[in-house]
C-alpha cells in the first residue's frame, strides 16, 4: 500500500501480514500476530507462571483436543439425569476440582483461544478486508469456533443462545436453560 | 444489537483477597483511562464516522472493550468476595465499602466516579481517530504501572493481556486513520470536516 507521510498530520504504518502465534501462545499474549507482541519490561521480570496445564494443550496440534479431554460430564442438560449437584458457591477449592471440572476448563480454555483467535483476525480484517491469508484464517477459525462451541454445549452447558436452540433441536426434552447451568463467567477458580 | 456469550475473554482466576489491589484495578473499570470509557467512546464515535469500514472498526473494538470491562469487574469481584470488614479496614477499602459493600460500581483508582466528561465524541474524523491513538496510549500506561506494582502472577496475567490489546487497538486506529485520510485531499487534510461538510466533501 502506497503511503505517503503529511505535515501536521499523523501517520502509522499498515501492518503486512506475517508469522502467527499458536492459539494457546496467543491468548496468553494477547495477539496472534507476532509483529505486534510488545512486552513492558515490567512483565519480562517473572515473578512466577501460572501453570495453565491442559493435557490436550501440544504446539502445533491445535485441533485434536478431543481426545484429550477425558470423562465428559452430563450436566443434566439431556434431561437424562437430574437431581446432580451444581457447583454454585465458592466451597471448592480448585485443588479438589473434580476431573469433570478439570475437562470442562480445559476445553472452556479452548473455546477462549478460538474465541480469541477471531477477536484479533476481526480487527485485522477490519483494516484489511481484501487481505487473503485473514480471510483465509478467519473462514476456518469461524469453523471451528461453530464447532467447538456446539460440543461445549453437549457436554457442559451452552455459552450462548444458539447453543441453547441447537440442544433443543437435538432434544426437546431437554431442559438445559442458559444461566441455570454451569458457573457465571467471573466466578474464577472456585467453581 | 448485541449477543452475550457465557465467558470471559480471558480467564481470570484469582485465589487471594486483596482489597488493596481491588482499589488498584477498579480504575480500569471506572476511571478516566478505563475500559468502560473506551467501549462508550467508540461506540459513540460511530455513528457520524464517514468511512464504513471504520465505523465497523470502532463497533468491533467498542465490543472488545466491554468484554475487558468483564475482565475488570471480574478482577474486583474476586479480590474482594471473600472481603471481612478487617480486612477493608486495613486495605482502605472501607470508604468503598460503606457505599457499595461489595458491589460493583465504576470508579477512579482515587474514588472518583465514572464520568462521561473523561472521553471524547468530538464529530469529526480525524480528530476522534487521533484521540482514539492517545487513548490507547494512556490505558497502556495505567496498565504498565499495574503491572510494575502488582507482583501476583494470577493478577499479571489478564493485564498483561489487556495491556497488550491497547497496543493491538492503537495499530488499527492508525490504519483507520490512513483510510480516512486517502478519503481526504493530503495537500490539505484540514479543508472540511467530513463529519459535518457534505456539500464541501462532495464539491471537492
Amino acid at each position: 500500500m502506497e503511503r505517503q507521510e503529511h505535515l501536521a498530520m499523523a501517520s502509522i504504518p499498515v501492518q503486512q501480514w506475517g508469522e502467527l502465534y499458536e492459539q494457546a501462545r496467543a491468548l496468553s499474549i494477547g495477539t496472534i500476530f507476532r509483529d505486534l507482541d510488545k512486552p513492558f519490561f515490567a512483565s519480562e521480570e517473572e515473578f512466577g507462571n501460572i501453570p495453565r496445564s491442559c493435557p490436550s494443550q501440544r504446539p502445533g496440534d491445535p485441533g485434536q483436543f478431543e481426545e484429550a479431554m477425558n470423562a465428559p460430564e452430563d450436566c443434566g442438560c439431556g434431561g437424562q439425569k437430574e437431581g446432580q449437584s451444581e457447583s454454585g458457591g465458592c466451597a471448592e477449592q480448585t485443588q479438589n476440582a473434580s476431573q469433570q471440572q478439570q475437562g470442562r476448563e480445559c476445553m472452556m480454555l479452548q473455546v477462549m483461544e478460538i474465541g480469541f483467535l477471531l477477536d484479533d483476525i476481526r480487527l485485522y480484517m477490519d483494516t484489511h478486508p481484501q487481505d487473503e491469508n485473514g480471510l483465509q484464517f478467519l473462514k476456518q477459525t469461524v469453523q471451528r469456533r461453530r464447532q467447538l462451541l456446539q460440543e461445549f454445549a453437549g457436554r457442559y452447558y451452552p455459552l450462548t443462545m444458539d447453543c441453547m436452540a441447537q440442544l433443543y433441536e437435538e432434544n426437546p426434552e431437554s431442559k438445559c436453560y442458559c444461566w441455570e447451568k454451569g458457573p457465571m463467567p467471573w466466578e474464577g477458580a472456585c467453581v | 444489537m448485541w449477543i452475550y456469550e457465557k465467558r470471559l475473554q480471558y480467564p481470570v482466576k484469582i485465589t487471594k483477597t486483596c482489597p488493596k489491589t481491588a482499589r488498584l484495578i477498579i480504575s480500569q473499570y471506572g476511571g478516566p483511562d478505563g475500559e468502560l470509557s473506551a467501549s462508550m467512546r467508540y461506540l459513540a464515535q460511530r455513528y457520524t464516522m464517514p468511512v464504513k469500514s471504520v465505523s465497523g472498526l470502532l463497533t468491533d473494538i467498542g465490543t472488545e472493550e466491554l468484554a475487558h470491562m468483564e475482565i475488570i469487574c471480574a478482577m474486583v469481584y474476586q479480590l474482594t468476595r471473600n472481603l471481612t470488614i478487617e480486612e477493608a479496614r486495613e486495605a482502605g477499602f472501607d470508604a468503598y465499602y460503606i457505599d457499595h459493600t461489595k458491589g460493583l460500581w465504576p470508579q477512579a483508582a482515587a474514588g472518583l466516579p465514572f464520568s462521561a466528561v473523561e472521553f471524547q465524541s468530538k464529530g469529526d474524523a480525524i480528530t476522534d481517530l487521533t484521540e482514539n491513538l492517545a487513548a490507547e496510549q494512556k490505558a497502556r500506561t495505567v496498565y504498565d504501572n499495574l503491572l510494575r506494582m502488582i507482583t501476583d502472577p494470577e493478577i499479571r496475567e489478564p493485564l498483561k493481556f489487556l495491556r497488550t490489546r491497547e497496543i493491538v487497538h492503537f495499530q488499527r486506529f492508525g490504519e483507520a486513520l490512513e483510510k480516512t485520510k486517502e478519503t481526504l485531499d493530503a495537500k490539505n487534510y484540514y479543508y472540511f470536516n467530513p463529519e459535518f461538510d457534505q456539500r464541501a466533501a462532495d464539491h471537492h
